[in-house]
Order: structure tokens, then sequence, then C-alpha cells
């Protein structure tokens, strides 16, 4: 019989179980380094707080919880990295947030609820549609993730902010169609957005200056 | 008499023969002027004030025109624009700008549009889709390309936010056309 070095058949095989093994875990390590990955971690930090349901302020009387506040935070400083976001900051587009949606509300242009599970449930559906998915669901699904809960649970308290996000969009929808209806049709696209724009920030900036705001 | 008659005949016959190998050959044009296609893309963002996600469609128009000369597409005119719209509507201000755009006949490019290099116009976009984008217009740009080759327009967008995670997003979309007819 043959004398056989077990000795580079040994170094071979333990080579090829790191290649396999880097080759397995890398896609995971890529997943959990990501941006979206590690925002929806900071957002489960956020909502898995004792106090995250806290009421710490009132906007025109819409109660506003510590976990909104300090998400928002984190979103504004994972996108603006060298910058430091100040409570400031995350306070006043708060109030600009929810002042707005007080307006929607003022005007009749509030989302119902129903409005609002509908387009959970259509956002839910889409990011899982292997035909329809948006391009990038899979930032959204990491997103989701990241946040340590599963995409049914994730959308399960969701009907407030949508309620709130689509009331926002009927009252900017009805601001651009009023400067629509009073510009000349001839007009430009670009020069009719900036006005639209215009308008809508106009409001923005009254009704959040105008608010009536309560810290708790 | 008949004997000549025949003859005749064989020579149209011939004649219109070969003018049915040549036309196999060089295939009639049927790139019709005025022509332009579109193509949509969607994608999901983070609502900042709230964290959740809302969907966006951005649609992108290609326009080319020009006309045939023997085996060549002439490109007089090229023009790109851009529209978004999202499926809650109006939840965040929105704009499209065209970024650039490359013309391909097979792997070779052929030319390359910034958005410096188009001069504004307007175009008639859908009465459903509301519009955001910058429009522009290469004109001239004689671009002569050939026919039999597959020619493609790789059109670069590029949409910003501040309302939303993550707040830029470069859409890239690949309009195809061969022999002057889109294959999108």
């Amino acid at each position: 019989m043959k004398n056989i070095k077990k000795g580079p058949i040994l170094i071979f095989i333990i080579g090829l179980l790191i290649i396999g093994g880097i080759a397995y875990i890398s896609p995971n390590i890529i997943h959990a380094s990501s941006k979206s990955f590690q925002l929806g971690k900071l957002i489960g930090q956020n909502i898995a707080n004792e106090n995250a349901e806290k009421i710490v302020m009132k906007v025109n009387n819409i109660s506003v919880t510590q976990s909104e506040l300090e998400n928002l935070k984190v979103i504004l400083q994972i996108e603006n990295p060298n910058k430091q976001i100040t409570d400031t900051e995350v306070e006043s587009q708060i109030i600009a947030f929810n002042a707005l949606y007080h307006e929607s509300k003022i005007r009749g242009l509030e989302a119902t609820k129903e409005d609002a599970k509908e387009y959970a449930k259509y956002m839910k559906q889409s990011l899982t549609d292997p035909v329809n998915a948006p391009d990038n669901s899979e930032l959204i699904l990491e997103y989701i993730d990241g946040t340590g809960q599963s995409v049914d649970q994730f959308f399960e308290k969701s009907t407030n902010a949508y309620q709130k996000m689509l009331s926002i969009a009927n009252l900017r929808k009805s601001v651009y169609d009023e400067v629509a209806n009073n510009l000349p049709e001839q007009i430009e696209t670009n020069e009719k957005l900036l006005l639209q724009e215009e308008a809508f920030n106009k409001i923005k900036e009254t009704v959040a200056k105008g608010a009536i705001v309560e810290h708790l | 008499m008949q004997f000549a008659y025949n003859n005749l005949l064989k020579k149209y016959l011939l004649l219109i023969l070969i003018i049915g190998i040549i036309s196999l050959f060089f295939p009639a044009p049927t790139f019709a002027a005025d022509s332009f296609t579109s193509k949509s893309k969607t994608a999901s963002f983070i609502y900042n004030a709230t964290g959740f996600p809302f969907s966006v469609q951005a649609v992108c128009y290609v326009g080319v025109y020009g006309g045939f000369y023997g085996h060549t597409l002439q490109i007089d005119e090229y023009d790109v624009s851009g529209a978004i719209v999202n499926a809650g509507s109006y939840l965040i201000s929105m704009n499209m700008i065209h970024s650039n755009s490359k013309i391909y006949t097979g792997s070779t490019q052929k030319a390359t549009y910034y958005n410096s290099d188009l001069t504004y116009f307007d175009i008639l976009v859908p009465s459903n889709w509301q519009e955001w984008g910058d429009y522009g217009l290469k004109n001239p740009c004689n671009l002569f390309l050939n026919t039999t080759d597959t020619c493609q327009s790789v059109v670069s967008a590029w949409w910003r936010s501040d309302d939303a995670f993550p707040t830029e997003w470069t859409p890239t979309y690949t309009h195809i056309f061969w022999n002057g007819s889109w294959v999108n």
C-alpha cells in the first residue's frame, strides 16, 4: 500500500471549506451591513424601547410618540452622515408633518382608514409580488428585516401612518390643482411645477408656524 | 411574334425575380416619423416622517425622428422626457431629471447626450400621468445608423426628494430599436 501524504489533502479540504463558508456567509454579511438594514435595525431598537408609545408632544392636538421623533431622527441622520441632526430640526419636521395633516382635515381632505388599510395592503403585496415588485423591493425588505419584524408584523400598525401620508397627498394634489387651474394653458411644465411647489411650501410654512404645540 | 412576346415576358419575370431577391437584402424601411416609445419603472422609498414605504412609478419617453437614405438611418432629432407618479399620488415632492442618453449600435457607442446638450421642449404626456420631468431635445444630431444593426438608447434619469429614504434614485431605461422599429 502506497504511503499517501495526508497533509496536502487536509489543507486542500480545509481550503475548500473556508471558500465555501465565505461564499455561504457573504450574502448575509452584505445584507446585514446594507444601509437599509442598518436603518431598520435602529428603527427596531426605537420601537422596542419601553417608552416607544409614550406621547411626548401634541401638534394641534395630534399626539406624537417618542418613537416617531426618534425614528425620524435616525432616518435623517443616516441620510446626512456628515451632519449632526439636532432635536430642533427633527421637531420642526414633525410639527410641519402633523400640521399639514391637520390642515388636510380642516379642508375635508383626510383619507379614510379604509384608504389607509388598502394602501398598506397594496404595499405589502407589491413587495413580495414576483412579477410586479418594485425594482428595489429588496431595499424595503432589508429595512423591514432590520427592524426584527416579519412583513406582516411590520404593516400591522401602519394604518395611522398611511392615513396621515395619504391625507397630506390629498392636500398637495388639491393645492397643485388649484394653482394649475389659475394658470394659462400654455405655461411651461417646469414653471408650472415650480409655482405649485411654491404654493404648497407656503402653506406648509404657514400651518407649521401657526401650529399649537404642547410638550408633555 | 409569339416567340418575341415570350422572350419579353421572360425578361420581365427575370427582372421581377432580381428585384425580389434584392429586396430581401434591403428590407423596406418601417421606421415612422414621430416615432417614440416609453418604458416605466417602479421603486419603493421610506417616508421620512413615518418610516413606512410607498411606491413611485417613473416613465421615460424616447423619440427618434429622421429618415432613411438607402441602407442608413439618419436621426435628425432625438428627444427624451420623463414623468413620475406614485401610487398614493402626491405623497412627496418629486422631480425626475434626464441625466444622460447613450445611443449604441450593438456594443458600439455612437453618441452621448447630456442634459446640458438638450434644449427644452414640451411633450404631450397622457392625461393620466402627472408631468414632473425636465424634457429635452437634441436637434440636429446628425446620427447615422446602419438599419441592419440593433440600436439602443440607454437613458439615465435622476430622481431626488428630501422627504424620503433613500433620497436619490437613478433609474436606467434601455429602449431598443432595430431596422427602424422599436422592439420594446
